[in-house]
């Protein structure tokens, strides 16, 4: 009885819109979550490169196409928005490193330390998140 | 610490690397704007964890009612 009391409340608290977005919502995938995990896997173990200039705009370059693939599969699930936003999230992250080893040719080890870490933190909440959906 | 907590005292030290100068301006300016999208993957994946709790009230609301029906 408490739980139909609970549902009740749920039900006459929130707009019809939310309810129908929450019940619908994409579940887990494997493939998701993968792909976010090897985000932030490939970030943390990139730090180890960063005196390396050469390896680390490729490491700059593999994480942007990594998080591509990721936008461009959870874009075309359907209700899949939160996802796809913090897939985009991602790429614009990537992106940003990215575009710092293309138009500097001497990026400096601390700047490559740092942004790795901010897309291995952004991954990592991702991936909490996403580990979450129902199964 | 939270997370904003975490993304003020980030801040901090992007700052302080930069007037040490460690890091040269164009990084600076790049580490700024990803603590701007760090703060808006905090916000969608909580968007997205409030959509889960209500999709597993929801299930376990209907479950409840089942066994009534």
């Amino acid at each position: 009885m408490k739980k139909l009391i609970v549902a009740a409340i749920i039900a006459t608290s929130l707009s019809g819109c939310v309810l129908l977005d929450a019940y619908f919502m994409a579940g887990y995938d494997t493939n998701e979550y993968a792909l976010v995990n090897k985000i932030k896997t490939k970030a943390e173990l990139s730090v180890e490169d960063c005196k390396d200039v050469k390896k680390s705009r490729q490491n700059a370059e593999d994480l942007y196409f990594i998080a591509i693939e990721m936008k461009n599969f959870a874009e075309n699930i359907p209700r899949n928005v939160d996802t796809t936003k913090l897939a985009t999230n991602l790429v614009e992250l990537t992106k940003q490193g990215k575009e710092q080893y293309a138009k500097d040719s001497n990026v400096s080890e601390i700047f490559c330390k740092l942004k790795l870490q901010q897309i291995s933190r952004s991954a990592e909440v991702a991936q909490k998140v996403i580990g979450k959906k129902p199964r | 610490m939270n997370y904003l907590q975490q993304i003020a005292k980030l801040y901090e030290d992007y700052t302080f690397a930069y007037d040490a100068g460690q890091i040269n301006a164009a990084e600076y300016k790049s580490l700024l704007e990803g603590l701007e999208i760090e703060k808006v993957v905090s916000t969608n994946a909580a968007e997205l964890e409030y959509k889960e709790n209500l999709n597993l009230a929801i299930n376990t609301a209907i479950k409840a009612a089942s066994a009534f029906v």
